[in-house]
């Protein structure tokens, strides 16, 4: 009879050793928890909105009037106080707004700017930043220069230089938060419905609608790909099959998208789409917006009061 | 030209850039309020053929008319015409992952009968009242990417039925739903005809074929029609299914010995073997 | 080369919003007009691929990795509009979606990645495939050379935008109140990085894809079919204007040179901060700094003008001989990796 090696023997099964160090990803695996944390991403903030706490009861158009004003407040103020008030204030808003505090607090400084915090750091020095000397830490002979840096015959911490990082880091922080309150608590396509209504055209929110739709298609689709080829493979990949997976997942969203945008343009065709675009909304307020609306208003008005008179 | 008669296809020919044949000397008709299959193998043109008969693509030869007017890209640029025949034919695709492209689900449903014009008010009651019948009601703030493939696709047939179509085509619609789905879709297509509709489907499930149609237009794999007629006609002809592969010829092979029957999805099937013991295969 | 949020101030950001909201609604007209009701899908659809791409990372030497933007990709594929677009409603659905800001920046974001580089690419790309007709390895060695520049490019504004900060927004004992770092250190940072690392993950990813086009979908790469003798016609124009543009080029560059007296650096920065009429202190150490940060600007053992004018034109040559070097040896990588 053929077939003699399709017999079946489950063996068992080896002891596991672990290769590498664990704590360095190749460069295939940083892609995918990229694409895992996209969907997880998603998966966070449906689960936040479902909670229902104060951001979420709030209507979108007029929370992304409110936070979106509060940003642009942000990026005006002077005082480092003012800041640190400001931040406060979007620490009390994930409370209210039943966000773990755990969770928000990592989210804004231990994964987003964390680099920015890095790039900051050297900005104490008036190496980078002139100013009055607060404290001393090296003292060469004379004045070198390195590269296109002049370093001082005294390197040493500036009342500037610290009063810039400070101001730099909490600016970040602030306004990085205000954007994770108003992601976590707020649907996409709510989102995109709130923008509609402050005059951004039709044409951008539905593409950008679209488009967040179809990038979980094609976030899925090579997350399928991966796992049926990891399934297939026998031990860790290497450098150069590497660098074919990720161009061949390129070219395959390359060609993907292209396919895709022509058939979702059929689709449209076949319900009725000739050229405008056509939406409806259901938005209704309630009396919390405008105590909302209200409520932060006179908060960055006061705020802003304070940098500028 | 017979007013009875919704499409009338005539030596149609379709191929994919210049290369791949997918259509090759279609003719058939279709008459109001009929509930018709198209029968075929995978790659033997069935969603090439929905896509022209909704007006999408466009073939190199051939004619198709709809309520006696010629189908063509040209009328279709026409504002007046191209309403009306939107109006008419509601088309389900295949892939619901390409037919859902808006953000939500109530984007979706409502995106038919806003594009032809329908009164705010109107669009509201329809789609309320479709979204009750199919359940999906419960799901129109989600996006549809969060959705299961049965609820895909209910969300894909209701956004084409509230445009209120007269004329339905749905491309393989039971594929990858599990059977109380598929038995859902199957009243629900009853539902459908018993208002009036034409209902054109493509699959290769026969069995399925048999519960939502009355004739057949069986293709083969040169992309031609085989044949037509009663779907219970057709299903019993094992020599034309066996032909065009929608049934194959299983070679089984028990311990050295071979033999050879047709064999399909004909439900729940079994055979006996002459060779004694009888056990059944199941499919 | 992504702006978060914070780093610019409101004098920064809002004129990029100036710059960008014209051009973006130049671009829907001018697509519009091109693809008509397809363009809401195809662009829709370019945005997604323009995203993941953004999401890719891609190793670089010595066991890190960065990932490219593909502007320069997509304005290879579907032109320099539609991957303004695409490429800027990539990074809004960033700024928007992953919170890590960048919601007041969005108009220099997208100025420098979504404008800058995919014109700029896109122009390269086109001056160096010129009439390369099937000559595919020509049409890769432009996209390297395009995706290698443009990103450098963009690099430079956003290291401008980010360097100016502590001249233009700072309290009146010096403290900056935004980004801290100033021109001299900002620009050869950024510089560093995208000339070493992220110049040729971009032109990587950028040549290895035209490449796979080239082979698998050639219509995708070729400029619309044009008759025999219209197509003779507007090639050798190109090219007429292409000679006549580079001599102008090669005139003009001295002369600005003797006419200012100084190197590149100098006159760059200080007379764009005289015209924007900011008098900042400490600004006059910043000659001093500039001739140490760009010595190849100068040619050891000569002064005066003429040696600046010489240093420049020596460093230019040789900058981009090694640009074309680089995009060179990049597509020979990448014919070799197939
Ligand atoms: N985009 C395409 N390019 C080239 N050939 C195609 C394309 N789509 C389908 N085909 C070919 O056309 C034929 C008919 O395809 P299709 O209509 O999808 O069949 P079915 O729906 O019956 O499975 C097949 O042989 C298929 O390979
Ligand atoms: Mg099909």
């Amino acid at each position: 009879m053929k077939l003699q090696w399709l017999k079946t023997d489950y063996g068992c099964p080896p002891s596991p050793q672990l290769k590498g160090s664990p704590g360095k990803k190749s460069y295939i695996e940083k892609t995918l928890k990229g694409i895992t944390s996209f969907f997880m991403n998603g998966l966070f903030s449906e689960e936040i909105i479902s909670r229902g706490g104060l951001l979420q009861s709030i209507d979108p158009r007029v929370k992304v009037l409110t936070l979106g004003l509060l940003v642009v407040a942000v990026s005006l103020y002077k005082h480092l106080s003012v800041l640190l008030i400001v931040y406060f204030a979007t620490v009390v808003l994930a409370y209210f707004s039943r966000i773990g505090l755990r969770f928000f607090l990592l989210r804004v400084w231990l994964f987003i700017p964390l680099f920015s915090g890095i790039i900051a750091l050297p900005a104490l020095l008036n190496v980078f930043v002139p100013g009055e000397p607060i404290f001393d830490l090296v003292t060469f002979k004379n004045e070198t220069a390195l590269g296109p840096l002049r370093i001082p015959g005294t390197i040493s911490i500036t009342r500037q230089g610290a009063q810039s990082v400070s101001l730099f880091i909490m600016r970040v922080a602030a306004s990085v938060s205000i954007v994770v309150l108003l992601t976590l608590t707020t649907r996409w396509s709510h989102l995109l419905k709130a923008l509609r209504v402050y005059r951004v055209p039709q044409f951008f929110t539905f593409i950008l609608g679209m488009s967040y739709r179809y990038i979980h298609l094609l976030l899925r689709q090579i997350e399928d790909t991966h796992l049926a080829r990891k399934s297939r493979t026998i031990g860790r990949e290497k450098g150069v099959s590497g660098r074919t997976w990720t161009v061949s997942q390129i070219k395959f969203v390359l060609n993907r998208s292209m396919s895709t945008g022509e058939k979702v343009y059929l689709a449209m065709v076949s319900r009725g789409f000739t050229y405008e675009l056509k939406t409806m909304d259901n938005f209704t307020l309630k009396p919390v917006d405008y105590i909302w609306t209200a409520g932060s208003l006179t908060a960055i008005a006061i705020t802003l009061g304070v940098t500028w008179i | 030209m017979d007013i009875e008669n919704i499409f009338e296809i005539r030596n149609l020919h379709y191929s994919f850039s210049g290369k791949y044949t997918a259509l090759s000397d279609v003719s058939f008709d279709i008459r109001r309020g009929e509930r018709v299959v198209i029968l075929g193998a995978n790659g033997s043109g069935k969603s090439s053929l929905l896509n022209i008969l909704d007006g999408l693509t466009f073939p190199q030869k051939g004619e198709v008319r709809f309520m006696g007017h010629t189908v063509s890209e040209d009328i279709l640029k026409d504002e007046g015409f191209n309403r009306f025949f939107r109006n008419r034919v509601g088309f389900v695709f295949q892939n619901s992952d390409i037919q859902l492209f808006c953000s939500t689900v109530w984007d979706e449903i409502t995106f038919g009968p806003l594009h032809l014009d329908l009164h705010p008010d109107e669009v509201k009651t329809r789609v309320l009242e479709i979204s009750e019948l199919l359940g999906i009601v419960k799901l129109w703030d989600r996006a549809p990417y969060q959705l299961s493939g049965g609820e895909k696709k209910k969300v894909a047939i209701a956004s084409t039925i509230a445009v209120n179509p007269d004329v339905l085509l749905f491309d393989e619609p039971t594929n990858g739903l599990d059977p109380r789905s598929q038995a859902e879709l199957v009243d629900f297509l009853e539902i459908l005809h018993k208002r009036g509709k034409t209902i054109i489907t493509s699959t290769h499930d026969l069995n399925i074929a048999r519960m939502i149609s009355d004739r057949a237009i069986v293709l083969n794999e040169c992309h031609g029609v085989e044949t037509e007629g009663p779907t219970p006609a057709i299903l019993e002809d094992t020599k034309i299914l066996l032909k065009v592969n929608l049934i194959h010829e299983h070679i089984h092979c028990h311990d050295g010995e071979m033999h050879r029957h047709p064999h399909g999805h004909l439900g729940d099937h079994a055979h006996e073997h002459k060779h004694g013991r009888g056990h059944r295969h199941e499919h | 080369m992504h702006i978060p949020d914070g780093y610019l101030s409101p004098q920064t950001y809002l004129p990029f919003y100036g710059i960008m909201l014209p051009l973006w609604y130049l671009g829907s007209r001018i697509l519009r007009k091109a693809l008509n009701a397809k363009q809401i899908p195809l662009l829709a659809l370019s945005a997604a691929f323009s995203f993941i791409i953004m999401m890719f990372n891609i190793p670089v030497p010595g066991g890190s990795s960065g990932h490219a933007t593909g502007s320069v990709l997509i304005a290879i594929i579907l032109g320099p509009w539609a991957a303004l677009m695409a490429v800027s409603m990539a990074l809004i659905i960033q700024a928007l979606l992953f919170g890590d800001g960048g919601i007041t920046a969005i108009g220099a974001n997208c100025f420098n990645v979504a404008f800058v580089m995919s014109f700029s690419g896109y122009y390269i790309y086109r001056l160096l495939s010129f009439n390369s007709g099937t000559n595919i390895p020509r049409r890769i060695f432009a996209a390297c050379v395009a995706a290698y520049v443009s990103i450098n490019l963009a690099a430079f504004f956003t290291a401008v935008e980010f360097g100016i900060q502590p001249y233009i927004a700072h309290k009146a004992d010096g403290t900056p109140l935004y980004g801290p770092y100033s021109l001299d250190v900002a620009v050869p940072i950024m510089a560093f990085e995208h000339l070493a690392v992220f110049g040729f993950i971009e032109a990587l990813v950028t040549g290895l894809v035209v490449a796979y086009i080239a082979r698998s979908d050639p219509s995708m790469l070729n400029i619309p079919a044009l008759s025999k003798s219209a197509y003779q016609r507007s090639v050798s124009s190109a090219r007429r204007r292409l000679w006549i543009g580079l001599g102008i080029l090669i005139l003009l560059t001295p002369l600005g040179l003797i006419a200012s007296g100084t190197a590149w650096g100098e006159w760059g920065l200080e007379e764009i901060m005289q015209m924007l009429g900011f008098e900042p202190e400490g600004m006059k150490n910043m000659s001093n700094l500039w001739q140490s940060a760009l010595p190849g600007y100068a040619l050891p053992g000569l002064n005066g003008p003429i040696a600046s004018v010489v240093g420049y034109l020596f460093s230019a040559v040789v900058g981009t001989g090694v640009v074309l070097l680089t995009a060179f040896i990049i597509s020979r990588f990448v014919f070799r990796g197939r």
